[in-house]
């Protein structure tokens, strides 16, 4: 009984949390519901929208289940498979602006759904590389058996792919809800070709000079793809533990050399036309690095400097946050629930819904919408990464018994362990938020814009070398995350 | 920890970095570049001033100071933008703030409404060609001329949602031509680009050997060493207004006076022909290359309707 007064109020407090935590998306369903006709209208992008979405899904697992059967036979390990992460750390707009200006200079413009198709592809494959590697591990004997029974070619994907059925089905919905949110890439790719997807198209309602009320009609549009994104979410796979990698007892040269090859011309495709364009004057062919210019630009200084501070911020943030809740796991684990949301759902959605609630504050048009923003985005991918992994309760448990207090015991004993998961949570957050375009083409202000913005902004402008040149830096940062995480030390 | 703490007490240091002096302009029809000379040349006389600067397309400034109005929290001190329409309408609603027109030299018809906004350089809309991919005795000399069916495919304009100028095109050739006039353009394969800087790129690079486009932007390629020519119609050139004016909401009117000022000063009205507008006072210098004066045709923005037309007939989606 006496247990029970703290349960109720903690639940309740939960409760409450979850509902202030979920206002932004609850104001956006409440303005776009009205407007619905309207979304309806545009039903065609919708469609659009779903198709180029489950097209891009089917081609990232097809790619990455390919890897991963080459990685597998060819005894592919970290150092390679670094070579292929890294392509997932250039950010989804740059590889768009990447391709657009590769295939530029090779003479065949590839805007379109093609050039959004391809973008996602290479961007999106390490990520599913790494979820379908593991079980595809576990099932390959499989083919040894049925090599026995005489299965050979491709009649063998008929005994690989039932057992791998579940982990394709929540690999692909992870994928699939990346590709219905992402706007960075229809953007680059896509607009110049009027082909509009959702969060272009919610984008564009709100920025017409044509809309009576260009939030309502962007919220509804917003809603619909909330619909959108729905039956993937209850895909998503539970917190993965990391299995122990195995050196396969063949290793096929030949299978290496394929997979070396492709994260080779992946990461070829999408920096090859950055630095051409960054590095050479288009008219006369001559070597005049932009670099220069670029950064001489307010806007991308500005940009850079937000966006760091605020990658910075909100990973430590969310990370602090993370640590310190991981002593009570129920009150982590409810509170991932309940920010998980806003970062699987497409971020037009917690965007939109920000604007709806808060622009008539003074936070609004400044830096800290979007510090708020980020926080909302991100918590739950370092509440995740803390949530799962090293179970350290036990080695807590022992300290308490040779007497240090709840504190003392986490503080000597307990987050010394989880360092290196802390480690591996904040440079998953910092590059995402460093480079993040979604919320903040929706949100940024003057004074208040990120290097994201800045980027488009130049594309835009016709500030195609400058363009390619800060998304070329930016990339270059992001990877870099990549190589802090590969460090052995903090 | 102790580190954790002054880690945060940089970033809020780095975030509250704020200058006394602080303007806000909302700007369409200058790109940054432009607008990073102008404030550059502001900066050299009023040293210390934060300028915090909103730049895209007429139709996103617009469409943002619309929602920001309706949210009753508009940010901009001062607006500059392409077309009149919005000036208009704030002026019925009594938002723009009067500013004495005690310039002198400025010509008359250069201040509106008694100085509640004001023209401070000149914008056009002209025929922009890649001579490489068009020999001179085949260039155009007319609006009209691009529905010949020698240009198919071959021209290209900016998307009038998107960029003020474009909107002015479309409302003075769709008033003057009528929108049949739109409608062969169509039909002859014009395409429709996202604004005039993307499209003078691709114009420059081969993709297009002709743009109906704004007169600065081409000149400015052309001093990087673009194979571009500009063709000034003999149907009359078009005349885009871009007004420039301090709402009453401005939380620092006197600063924006002082920017207008320097705008409309001879060190501003350089800067301006530096960067291939023409200047609006008689005696400053005219830009590179191009005719010391241009006679043209005042343009006017369409009816949403007629834009509402456009989009539908190039499958443009707002």
């Amino acid at each position: 009984m006496t247990e029970a007064r703290p349960r109720t109020s903690l639940f309740w407090t939960l409760t409450l949390l979850s509902l202030l935590l979920s206002l932004p998306v609850l104001v956006l369903a409440a303005r776009g519901a009205g407007h619905l006709g309207q979304a309806f209208a545009a039903w065609d992008v919708a469609l659009n929208s779903l198709l180029l979405a489950l097209g891009g899904t089917l081609l990232v697992l097809g790619v990455a289940l390919a890897l991963a059967y080459f990685a597998l036979l060819g005894g592919v390990g970290r150092g390679l498979e670094a070579l292929l992460i890294l392509s997932f750390y250039i950010p989804p707009f740059v590889t768009g602006m990447g391709l657009l200006f590769t295939f530029q200079s090779l003479g065949k413009p590839i805007y379109g759904v093609p050039g959004i198709l391809l973008a996602w592809t290479l961007h999106y494959t390490p990520l599913a590389y790494a979820l379908l590697r593991p079980s595809l591990e576990s099932v390959l004997p499989l083919l040894r058996a049925a090599r026995a029974h005489g299965v050979v070619g491709i009649r063998r994907l008929r005994v690989l792919l039932p057992p791998l059925f579940p982990i394709l089905l929540s690999a692909g919905g992870v994928v699939y809800l990346a590709l219905l949110g992402n706007f960075g890439v229809p953007a680059v790719l896509g607009l110049p070709a009027r082909v509009y997807t959702l969060p272009t198209l919610a984008y564009s309602r709100l920025n017409s000079p044509l809309s009576q009320d260009p939030l309502g009609s962007a919220a509804a549009l917003g809603l619909a793809l909330g619909i959108l994104a729905l039956p993937a979410l209850l895909l998503r796979p539970k917190p993965l533990l990391e299995a122990a990698p195995e050196e396969g007892p063949t290793s096929r040269p030949l299978f290496r050399l394929g997979f070396a090859l492709y994260a080779l011309l992946a990461l070829l495709l999408s920096t090859w036309g950055l630095l051409r364009e960054a590095l050479l004057n288009p008219y006369t062919g001559a070597f005049e690095p932009a670099f220069r210019a670029a950064l001489d630009l307010p806007l991308v200084q500005k940009g850079l400097r937000n966006s760091i501070l605020l990658a910075v911020t909100a990973a430590s943030a969310v990370l602090v946050l993370a640590m310190a809740l991981r002593p009570f796991p129920r009150v982590l684990r409810q509170l991932r629930a309940t920010l998980d949301p806003h970062h699987t759902l497409p971020g037009t959605l917690l965007g939109l819904g920000l604007i709806l609630l808060l622009a008539p504050t003074p936070l609004y048009a400044t830096v800290w919408l979007l510090l708020l923003a980020y926080l909302l985005h991100f918590a739950s991918l370092a509440l995740r990464s803390l949530e799962a992994g090293l179970r350290v309760e036990a080695k807590v448990a022992a300290a308490r018994v040779h007497g240090l207090s709840l504190g003392r015991a986490w503080f000597r004993v307990g987050y010394p362990l989880l360092l290196p998961q802390a480690r591996a949570a904040f440079f998953l957050v910092f590059p995402l938020a460093l480079s993040e375009i979604t919320l903040s083409a929706l949100l940024y202000a003057p004074g208040a814009e990120t290097v994201g913005v800045a980027v488009l902004g130049a594309l835009n402008g016709g500030l195609y070398r400058e363009a390619a040149a800060v998304g070329f830096i930016l990339a270059a940062l992001s990877t870099s995350a990549l190589l802090a995480l590969g460090g052995r030390r903090w | 920890m102790r580190a954790l703490v002054l880690l945060t007490f940089l970033l809020l240091a780095a975030f509250a970095q704020e200058s006394r002096g602080s303007l806000t302009l909302y700007v369409a029809g200058a790109q940054l570049p432009d607008v990073n000379a102008l404030l550059q040349g502001f900066r050299a006389e009023e040293p210390g001033i934060e300028v915090k600067v909103f730049r895209s397309g007429a139709g996103e400034v617009s469409a943002k100071i619309r929602a920001e109005l309706e949210a009753g929290n508009p940010q901009p001190d001062l607006i500059w933008l392409v077309g009149e329409g919005l000036f208009r309408e704030l002026s019925q609603k009594n938002l723009l703030r009067r500013v004495p027109p005690t310039y002198p030299g400025l010509p008359p018809q250069y201040v509106y409404e008694g100085g509640k906004y004001y023209e401070v350089r000149l914008l056009h809309n002209v025929l922009a060609i890649n001579t490489k991919a068009l020999p001179k005795e085949e260039w155009p000399h007319q609006w009209k001329d691009l529905t010949q069916p020698r240009y198919r495919g071959r021209v290209a304009l900016a998307d009038p949602n998107y960029s003020g100028p474009a909107l002015i095109a479309l409302g003075s050739l769709s008033k003057r031509y009528g929108f049949g006039y739109i409608e062969n353009l169509k039909a002859n394969g014009v395409q429709v680009e996202q604004s005039n800087p993307v499209l003078q790129q691709k114009l420059a690079r081969g993709e297009y050997a002709i743009a109906l486009t704004n007169d600065y932007g081409v000149r400015q390629e052309q001093e990087k060493g673009a194979p571009l020519a500009i063709v000034y119609p003999q149907d009359g050139l078009i005349f885009a207004p871009t007004p420039i004016g301090i709402p009453t909401w401005s939380k620092n009117p006197a600063l924006a006076t002082k920017f207008l000022a320097f705008l409309l000063s001879p060190r501003g009205q350089a800067i301006f022909a530096e960067r291939g507008y023409y200047p609006v006072m008689p005696g400053a210098p005219r830009p590179q290359g191009a005719p010391a004066s241009l006679i043209s045709l005042r343009g006017e923005e369409p009816s949403a309707e007629l834009l509402s037309r456009f989009n539908a007939l190039f499958g443009l989606r707002r």
